[in-house]
């Protein structure tokens, strides 16, 4: 297949409990595995025979991984919306201000950058799929596809309209390619008819695409 | 190795090119897909540090054009992982296809 996507069934229902049991046994309703789900119980029983992964250890990293589904990334940017000074540390020091609020942002550089009334921010990683996953967790389908990561660099604009978003001609839209080492998240343009909302209200209106920077928040 | 417009590009490197319009289908992580990014978190960087993030990021420009565009992303993302504890002598590649036929064959007997 030339694509990540449409190789994905949707109409099982796992049970993601299982996840959790270090005995892990496969959903057998799901018929024979593929070679890279094989692959993956192989690596697991031989690194952890061989004693290079604990079963402490591999718990808490499947702990890490369920964790990253739900992503912290709405708090912090209502939190920036609302504490100017916290919105500066940001946007000075990602990781740094990032660590405040108790989110380990890796060893990669994060570079958070802000949306304004005149430019709009997007991020991709042409390369492969680098994404600040500590804030938002893991990428989404269209982030790895290869349709986004060629395209978004050269033309941003018919893009984010695939998106919904259009960006007007006299907006400065700039494109932020990620590294292995260097990742970025939008603060989204707090929108108009949200004064005096509460961080809470405002955690609501910020979704994961808002803050990749291919939408913008509504209040509608 | 290299992109066939232009020999100096790598196969993964496309920024600028063309892959047709971009399905905004989110679809959920299946639960291998979570098992194998746990286990290479807790193996990488973040964990035992037996690798990091640039290693994993050349095992897949490594891996063949062929390889990269016909495995999906977590299928892209284990493969790179094998390649490297293989290199790095955690396991051979026939210890590997060895538990691998045995783990199909537990499960084959688990469906019966």
């Amino acid at each position: 297949m030339a694509d990540e996507r449409g190789t994905h069934d949707h109409d099982h229902d796992h049970n993601h409990d299982h996840d959790h049991d270090l005995t892990f046994q496969p959903n057998i309703e799901d018929g024979e595995p593929g070679r890279y789900e094989l692959m993956t119980y192989a690596i697991r029983e031989l690194v952890m025979e061989k004693g290079h992964l604990t079963p402490e250890e591999l718990r808490a990293a499947q702990e890490k991984v369920e964790s990253l589904q739900k992503s912290d990334g709405a708090k912090i940017i209502a939190k920036a919306w609302t504490d100017p000074e916290f919105k500066q540390r940001l946007l000075e020091d990602g990781n740094a201000a990032l660590a405040e609020v108790g989110v380990d942002a890796g060893a990669a550089k994060m570079t958070v950058v802000e949306n304004t009334d005149d430019v709009q921010n997007v991020v991709v990683c042409t390369l492969c799929s680098c994404y600040p996953r500590a804030v938002l967790g893991m990428p989404p389908d269209w982030y790895r596809s290869k349709s986004y990561r060629s395209r978004v660099v050269i033309e941003p604009r018919k893009v984010l309209s695939e998106f919904g978003t259009d960006v007007p001609d006299d907006m400065t839209v700039r494109v932020h390619d990620s590294l292995a080492d260097l990742r970025y998240l939008v603060i989204p343009r707090r929108p108009e008819g949200t004064e005096g909302w509460s961080e809470e209200q405002l955690a609501a209106i910020v979704t994961r695409d808002t803050m990749v920077g291919v939408a913008n928040p509504s209040v509608s | 190795m290299a992109d066939a417009d232009d020999p100096r590009r790598g196969y993964h490197d496309i920024g600028g090119k063309d892959y047709g319009p971009i399905d905004p289908e989110v679809t959920e992580m299946k639960p291998w897909e979570r098992q194998s990014t746990a286990i290479s978190n807790a193996l990488g960087a973040a964990g035992r540090h037996i690798y990091v993030t640039d290693e994993s990021r050349r095992a897949r420009e490594q891996m063949g054009e062929p390889l990269y565009s016909d495995l999906d992303y977590y299928e892209r993302s284990t493969e790179s992982m094998k390649m490297i504890l293989v290199e790095k002598g955690l396991f051979t590649d026939e210890e590997l296809e060895a538990r691998m036929n045995e783990i199909a064959k537990r499960m084959a007997e688990a469906r019966e």
